[in-house]
């Protein structure tokens, strides 16, 4: 067990939707711009600055006219917002760096970008090798997982319905959602198949916008504008063996692992968490993360969210922003953000009351878990 | 004039790439993987190195094309232009006996007969003169 000593000060997002008018650079800078100014610092106070999906660090931090010590660059994939901030807790903690900047920029509506036919690259390697047979797309690699999921432990379409409906629910509180209008199961079930079993509103929002964060030492973070949320756990696990194709166990042994981890190092566990934040590109992707992380047994995620058990009021509210498949795909950067404004009370309609523990975890070929506190370790 | 006569051609395999020794067993009617000479495990895609124990020795060879569905997903989007005259389309994920997985198509069987565990045969169809597909049926080659 590692007592982490590191904290978000500030969060910045933009807009989301279709904004053709602004670039990737412009979104990152937009972002950055107010999770500065939430924090109360400048662009000199960044010692160092990651950067996901930006095209270019050098012309982004050339455009932001600053010279920090360290920079980096990573692709556009979800999984980054976990490893980006599991590094910056390293980075402080190292006692190298004092403010790391994260900031994301996507502006992947407006350039038309397809997650699915003969631009698809995801995947490991990328998918090019099974067009012939018409396999394609992030979301098809899920549908094979929650067809899987069917068969083996009986889960029904209406109970994979709990995840969309309770996350548009939240979205209809959310003035920065993009997609607001509520829908029940007969809305859900009538909507059309893109990769069976999944239907379009099981699929994430492609949009424009950005996301930044700022994470620093608990110490300087107490000396800024904003109550500090403390990160108090963040592990990190790959799973690259065979990912050509997807995982036999849903990723629950990788979801354990950092799960355990980072629960230890906050001194916390699942009933100290006031909300979930569920990297949800796809709403099955959930149900194997609710497994996978032991809200519920191997299996029994259908009848876990039976009843609205993601919904506001109810035990483990998720994805209170309406993540990705109703804010918007922000890859996990709004979902962390959001965390952190819901542990500051700043969420108007939809707040969590007493919100003091915030769990973030992605399952992906990189899972991540991250416990987020209003109170220090 | 029917529709697939006016549909764009589908996406074909790549034979310049490092799976050129896959697809031309395929025209010959054999599943052919790369095994380590080393530990003797097969692999597929190809790379130069072993997963396992990251010998660069290895060959090609036949395996058996026996194996089952693990799982599978339906297409009612067209992402490839090529397949809209049969959509929706199954894609399967089949793991041979052997180890090797691939995605795939299942030949003779609709869609709603389509289940998990169900045992399959390789099937190699013409996509051209000079390109086959490797494709599954029923094992048994019954309906």
């Amino acid at each position: 067990m590692t007592r982490l000593r590191a904290a978000v000060a500030g969060v910045g997002t933009t807009d989301y939707g279709r904004m053709p008018e602004h670039d990737a650079y412009d979104l990152g800078m937009w972002a950055l711009t107010n999770a500065l100014d939430d924090a109360g610092l400048g662009f000199a106070d960044i010692d160092a600055i990651l950067v996901n999906r930006i095209p270019d660090y050098q012309r982004f931090c050339e455009i932001a006219g600053m010279d920090p010590q360290l920079v980096n660059i990573t692709p556009g994939h979800g999984r980054y917002s976990g490893i980006l901030l599991d590094t910056a807790v390293s980075l402080v903690m190292s006692g190298r760096h004092e403010v790391v900047a994260l900031v994301y920029g996507n502006n992947g509506r407006s350039a038309g970008v397809a997650y699915g036919g003969a631009e698809d690259s995801y995947g490991s390697g990328g998918g090019a090798l099974w067009f012939p047979y018409g396999m394609t797309s992030p979301g098809a690699f899920h549908a094979m997982m929650m067809r899987r999921h069917m068969e083996l432990y009986g889960t029904r379409p209406e109970q994979l319905a709990e995840v969309s409906i309770a996350f548009r629910k939240h979205a209809s509180l959310n003035p920065q959602a993009v997609m607001r209008d509520r829908f029940d199961l007969d809305g859900y079930m009538n909507a059309r198949m893109i990769a069976e079993p999944l239907r379009l509103l099981d699929y994430c929002l492609i949009n424009d916008g950005g996301v930044a964060l700022i994470v620093t030492t608990p110490e300087r973070a107490r000396d800024l504008k904003k109550p500090p949320v403390y990160i108090r756990g963040s592990a990190l696990q790959t799973v690259f063996a065979d990912s050509t194709f997807p995982p036999d166990d849903f990723w629950a042994g990788a979801l354990t692992s950092v799960r355990k981890r980072s629960f230890a190092d906050a001194g916390l566990s699942h009933d100290d968490m006031n909300a979930l934040m569920i990297y949800d590109n796809f709403a099955a992707t959930v149900l194997f993360s609710l497994e996978g992380l032991g809200y519920c047994g191997i299996g029994e995620s259908g009848s876990f969210v039976e009843g609205g058990t993601l919904q506001l009021g109810n035990r483990f509210p998720t994805n209170t922003s309406g993540g990705h498949l109703s804010e918007s795909y922000m890859q996990g950067w709004a979902l962390n953000a959001e965390a952190v404004r819901q542990l500051r009370g700043e969420c108007g309609e939809r707040q969590v009351q007493g919100a003091t523990n915030i769990h973030f975890a992605a399952a992906s070929p990189v899972c991540s878990s991250i416990v987020y506190s209003r109170d220090p370790s | 004039m029917s529709m697939s006569q006016a549909l764009p051609p589908k996406p074909l395999p790549r034979m310049d790439g490092p799976e050129r020794p896959f697809w031309e067993g395929l025209q010959e009617g054999q599943i052919r993987v790369q095994h380590c000479l080393s530990c003797g495990k097969p692999r597929f895609p190809a790379s130069r190195y072993c997963p396992h124990c990251h010998s660069a020795e290895s060959q090609w060879r036949a395996v058996d094309p026996h194996g089952e569905i693990e799982t599978f997903c339906i297409f009612h989007k067209a992402y490839f232009p090529g397949f809209v005259g049969e959509m929706p389309y199954a894609v399967v994920q089949v793991k041979l006996d052997c180890g090797v997985r691939f995605f795939s198509n299942m030949v003779g069987v609709s869609n709603d007969r389509l289940k998990t565990g169900m045992r399959v045969e390789a099937v190699f169809e013409s996509a051209t003169p000079a390109i086959a597909l490797l494709k599954f049926r029923p094992a048994g080659g019954s309906q």
